[in-house]
């Protein structure tokens, strides 16, 4: 069990510090597998009630609160993606477009 | 120069049979938070890329981290005979918890009977902080919103969804009533069933769910659970009742029920008020 915990611990570090490379919806991603992380450690401190609620909680209640977030200031767009090659549109048009239908 | 009272004219001709005059325009508010919005996220995304900020938040978090696990390491070892948080009061708590609440679950016993008005003031802390959020994020007549993809009319998630709300609140259901005699209480219970809530809203749409769940089934659920909690529990506090005894035994499920609607409908209305503005 000694090595599954040194195992948990390191990748709960290195998530911890990968946050500053990745973007904003892969960092919700990272918080949400950080609590499943945590999860399963309560369960090997033997303390169950905190393994329920934290599992409820952190990778259910608080990661659909964060995507709400990100839709609400519109930071979840798939044709903003740099890197696709199939994204012809410019950013101006699409906001444009989205200012459109915000305007009714 | 201001208007005296004697300069008033009762008869003032006032056209009470016109309605105000729509305004065709959107709200000036509303589009330059828009902009401001915008603007904000690009600068900070241009923030984020910079090397810098790379690399003085890794140092700066790996010696946050580096000390952190140092002062842990001065800590006595997890669950040692010797350790100077095994006390007199721990084995009290251990060896005559079940006789004197009735609960197998020690932490369920120390919770709501040993350390029962803590929890008291939690589900007070929840109940507020729900009040704060509709402050802020209550609008008064919501307006359209701009998804036009609903998630109930994606087959899907609404066939699977269909299948398993029954299954979450049963579950919900069972660590709830269950908080005594197996790891649970609650809390956990009061959580699932708030998410089971959220997953009925997606998708059933949102019309079912807010006939199910409004804002005045919200504040009567909430002031009864609290009122009833606060009513058994000084019942057993001034009486002097053992919670083995109390009611005959179910004071401590009545107290799991209460801090489980509390908590159930906190977390309902937190994803409700972020999506449609209102509960």
């Amino acid at each position: 069990m000694e090595a599954f915990r040194i195992v948990l611990l390191i990748l709960l570090v290195v998530l911890a510090l990968s946050v500053f490379f990745i973007k904003k919806l892969q960092a919700v991603i990272v918080f949400m597998s950080f609590s499943l992380i945590m999860a399963i450690l309560w369960v090997l401190l033997e303390a169950p009630d905190l393994a329920i609620t934290e599992a409820a909680v952190g990778a259910g209640g608080t990661t659909i609160l964060f995507f709400l977030t990100l839709k609400k200031i519109r930071d979840i767009d798939k044709e903003y993606d740099k890197n696709s090659k199939e994204n012809k549109i410019p950013k101006e048009e699409l906001d444009r477009e989205e200012e459109k239908n915000y305007d009714e | 120069m201001s208007k005296k009272f004697k300069d008033y004219d009762p008869n003032l001709d006032l056209n009470l049979d016109e309605t105000p005059q729509k305004s065709k325009k959107v709200r000036l508010r509303d589009k330059t938070d828009y902009k401001k919005a915008k603007a904000n996220i690009e600068k900070n995304t241009v923030l984020a890329a910079s090397i810098m900020y790379k690399i003085f938040g890794v140092i700066g978090l790996a010696i946050f981290i580096g000390l952190l696990l140092y002062s842990i390491s001065f800590l006595p070892r997890f669950g040692g005979l010797d350790n100077p948080s095994v006390n007199e009061i721990v084995n009290e708590y251990i060896e005559n918890g079940y006789k004197n609440t009735g609960a197998e679950n020690v932490v369920t016993a120390l919770i709501l009977d040993y350390r029962g008005f803590d929890t008291l003031g939690e589900t007070f802390v929840l109940f507020t902080a729900v009040l704060a959020v509709l402050i802020l994020l209550k609008e008064i007549s919501p307006k359209k919103r701009i998804d036009t993809y609903k998630l109930q009319n994606d087959i899907i998630f609404s066939s699977i969804a269909k299948l398993i709300i029954p299954l979450i609140f049963l579950y919900a259901l069972y660590v709830l009533f269950n908080g005594e005699s197996s790891p649970g209480g609650g809390f956990s219970g009061g959580t699932i069933m708030g998410v089971g809530l959220m997953v009925y809203s997606m998708a059933f749409g949102e019309e079912k769910a807010h006939k199910l769940f409004n804002e005045t089934t919200f504040k009567v659920v909430t002031s009864v659970a609290l009122c009833c909690y606060v009513g058994v529990k000084c019942y057993a506090f001034f009486t002097q009742l053992k919670a083995a005894e109390a009611l005959g035994g179910y004071i401590m499920l009545i107290m799991d029920l209460c801090v489980g609607a509390v908590v159930a409908s906190t977390m309902y209305s937190f994803y409700s008020l972020f999506t449609k503005g209102e509960i």
